[in-house]
């Protein structure tokens, strides 16, 4: 993916989270990581359309994304975006999640909708909870369904916003384990993550964020294992310390 | 534990379930009988077979009154609803006001004062249609905060979710929130539907010829008909409102997808 940003200003209740921000990254996948309360949820939301930004603009490869209802509408539609928890709908089963969008955002054939639905389960283990309901699922199968539902449209990015966060450290494994066989297989992603083990094993390039705005980005091995501002040289070693 | 000991115990439950229901039965009847001593009440039951016709009659008004107010005032209710999520602070307030001052005074007032004031006022004499009419206002108001409570309690997250997926906002809608929120609203929407029922026995002010009013017909011109004539009316309302909330269990039950 190449993301250019071009005087990006966004700004979320009093704190601004990105003030003219301009830059162009090109990384297959990006991790952002950084103190809770840095933005950078608030910046995913952005990148997946969810928020207008209060100035400036960004490309998706080469594609500018004007800050409007109707383009935003359009784009959410190019971009697969799984929240940090809860993010199925809980009245229906993990098929009926998956197939939803491709029957009524793309307009798919419902039995063409389901087959792809229930490829995918399999290929990820998940065939037998096809007919659960989220209720009935771990945290664990829910993110993994939520992946599955916003990788089935065939995104040209997919977005995670701290897909992990409200799972315990096996619910966790099992859903990095799939991001990092999805990223082996060509998805593009950009995640907000807090498992820097992650960000340094699955992805190339690393953005780090905190409330003063964005510190450093770059490839993943020189911003992790050479930070050159104290704010991330203090943030690693805060999470390594544990 | 065998097959049998399984059968056996669901056996013993259905046991449990009878006795229980006998139980409940004996206990009230023996309060109702021993009041009914004390207080030194007859109950001649075989006068009421002569008013069958006309208790019939009533039912059926009763019956019709009930019907048409839950599927008006369950649209009024819906489109209140709507208006307090209005764009326009006008449409807002009115929607909320009209809430206020319904849900805040008694429906015997409001039958007086729709019916002889503002039926009135704008010539509308048909008894049937402004009780339909006045029972639809009164009920709405407090379906509009069912529906409205049901509305909140569908986070905002999943709109969210929705929208992200590329969802239309008909969509949305159809999709989404209106299957959670029937499910969510079913239990309380159906109590509100038995209190149409008991609430349209108000309507008997206004000469509307339904069960309450039949009642009171009966007992003016046979006094001795007077307690057990009422003893008719509760167990006609009961046959009535038990099956709505019979209903509702069975849809709650049916519809249920969080374990």
């Amino acid at each position: 993916m190449k993301l250019e940003f071009r005087d990006l200003t966004v700004r979320f209740g009093s704190q601004i989270v990105l003030d003219h921000f301009t830059d162009t990254i090109e990384a297959k996948a990006l991790a952002i990581i950084g103190p809770s309360g840095g933005g950078k949820s608030t910046l995913l939301r952005v990148l997946g359309g969810l928020l207008q930004a209060n100035d400036g603009t960004f490309a998706l490869n080469g594609q500018w994304i004007e800050s409007k209802e109707h383009t935003l509408s359009e784009y959410r539609k190019q971009i697969g975006f799984v929240f940090q928890s809860n993010g199925l709908f809980p009245h229906l089963s993990a098929l009926d999640n998956i197939t939803l969008p491709l029957i009524h955002t793309f307009m798919m054939d419902k039995a063409a909708a389901k087959e792809k639905a229930l490829y995918l389960l399999r290929k990820f283990g998940l065939e037998d909870s096809s007919h659960k309901f989220p209720a009935q699922l771990s945290g664990g199968q829910q993110q993994r369904i939520a992946i599955i539902r916003a990788i089935a449209i065939e995104p040209k990015l997919l977005l995670l916003d701290e897909p992990t966060s409200a799972l315990d450290p096996e619910l966790s494994h099992e859903v990095l384990t799939m991001l990092k066989e999805l990223v082996q297989s060509g998805v593009e992603l950009v995640i907000v993550t807090h498992h820097l083990g992650f960000a340094s094993n699955a992805c190339d390039t690393v953005m780090y964020m905190d409330e003063f705005g964005i510190g450093e980005i770059g490839k993943t091995d020189v911003v992790l294992r050479q930070p050159k501002t104290e704010r991330l040289q203090r943030f690693i070693s805060k999470i390594l310390s544990i | 534990m065998t097959i049998w000991d399984l059968r056996s115990s669901s056996i013993n439950m259905t046991l449990k379930r009878i006795f229980s229901w006998l139980g409940v039965f004996l206990i009230i009847a023996s309060f109702l009988v021993i009041s009914a001593v004390n207080a030194d009440v007859n109950f001649d039951f075989s006068q009421m077979w002569v008013y069958r016709t006309r208790f019939a009659q009533g039912f059926v008004l009763t019956v019709q009154i009930s019907l048409f107010s839950m599927i008006l005032s369950l649209i009024l209710g819906s489109l209140v609803v709507l208006g307090r999520r209005s764009r326009w602070m006008v449409i807002r307030d009115l929607a909320a006001t009209y809430v206020e001052i319904i849900r805040g005074t008694p429906l015997l007032v409001q039958i007086i004062f729709f019916y002889y004031i503002i039926g009135t006022a704008w010539g509308l004499s048909n008894r049937f249609i402004a009780g339909v009419l006045i029972l639809s206002v009164f009920e709405g108001a407090y379906i509009s905060e069912i529906i409205r409570g049901g509305v909140n309690s569908i986070e905002s997250k999943q709109m969210e979710i929705a929208r992200s997926i590329g969802l239309t906002k008909m969509k949305m809608f159809r999709l989404i929130l209106l299957p959670q929120l029937i499910i969510r609203i079913i239990p309380a929407i159906a109590g509100q539907f038995a209190s149409v029922i008991k609430d349209s026995s108000l309507l008997s002010t206004i000469a509307i010829i339904e069960l309450m009013q039949v009642t009171k017909e009966i007992t003016a011109t046979n006094y001795s008909t007077y307690y057990t004539s009422y003893i008719v009316l509760a167990v006609l309302y009961l046959i009535l409102t038990f099956p709505v909330s019979m209903l509702s269990r069975w849809l709650e039950r049916r519809n249920r997808y969080e374990t």
